[in-house]
């Protein structure tokens, strides 16, 4: 137990978290992915209106998000590593990993009340109706995400060790990291393409 | 006791690398520009998958719905963007 990665080579044919949960995930990302083309029809049919709207968006803003969610979901992977370990940093990375889901929030309030103060709201155009919908839909998903992550923390031992199931453990950081895989796209997607 | 992935981290870092480095890719202007920002976002996502969400140990009936997953959203993104597209 002290290679960096012997975190690894015994998970082969491990399923994480509950097999049950995967449904959700599949049906998440199905859910997504026919977001994800319905949007792709209406950038490539209406291409001028929505570079008109497009270009109102602060695509720096967007790569902060990125970035911050990638960042949490390298805590939480951690957490997960450190559980599987016994060792006591799980809370530890569980309390970063929710810090920064906060922060991204913290960033998208500040981005739709921009957006909003200047009159691009949810009926405006067609482009700001799939942003606030896509960008909704997902910011749900993080404040369920950052809920249960909540609950994660709260329920670690007192020394910071993870002392209740492992599935649970998992089946939450996968959770989380399918909100980080939906917030890559979406910046893909609505941000950055042109 | 290591108490951290080498390679959770060396992803990590590429991620982050591809994030910045490809952040202005979609105003090159050219007709491939829409192309590398999709086919940008899905090998991240996929490594978001693999790596973080660790589907790349999981049984096959996993890797292969989420690799099926990737391959048919890139291929119906690309298709509607070239295909439709003026």
């Amino acid at each position: 137990m002290n290679g960096a990665d012997s975190d690894t080579p015994n998970l082969s044919g491990h399923v994480p978290g509950e097999p049950g949960l995967w449904v959700l995930i599949f049906g998440d990302l199905l859910v997504f992915g026919v977001l994800f083309v319905t949007y792709a029809v209406e950038f490539a049919t209406n291409g001028a209106a929505v570079h008109l709207s497009q270009i109102k968006l602060d695509r720096g803003l967007g790569l902060a998000n990125t970035a911050l969610l990638l960042t949490s979901s390298w805590c939480i992977a951690h957490a997960v590593i450190a559980a599987r370990k016994g060792l006591p940093q799980v809370r530890r990375f569980i309390w970063a990993a929710t810090a920064l889901g906060v922060g991204f929030v913290g960033v998208k309030i500040a981005e739709w009340s921009h957006h909003i103060g200047n009159g691009d709201t949810l009926n405006s155009s067609s482009f700001f109706t799939f942003y606030f919908m896509y960008t909704g839909i997902h910011l749900l998903h993080v404040l369920i995400g950052l809920g249960v992550l909540t609950w994660l923390g709260l329920r670690c031992a007192p020394d910071g060790r993870w002392t209740g199931s492992f599935a649970t453990l998992e089946g939450s950081a996968v959770f989380w990291h399918l909100v980080d895989l939906l917030w890559v796209m979406i910046f893909a997607l609505i941000y950055l393409l042109r | 006791m290591t108490w951290y992935s080498k390679r959770l981290t060396l992803f990590w870092l590429v991620l982050v690398a591809i994030s910045v480095l490809s952040f202005e890719s979609s105003l090159f202007g050219s007709r491939y520009a829409a192309g590398i920002v999709i086919v940008i976002g899905l090998v991240k996502a996929s490594i978001v998958g693999r790596e973080f969400m660790e589907i790349r140990a999981a049984p096959l009936v996993l890797r292969l719905l989420f690799l099926a997953w990737t391959l048919i959203l890139g291929g119906a993104l690309l298709g509607v963007i070239y295909g439709l597209r003026p």
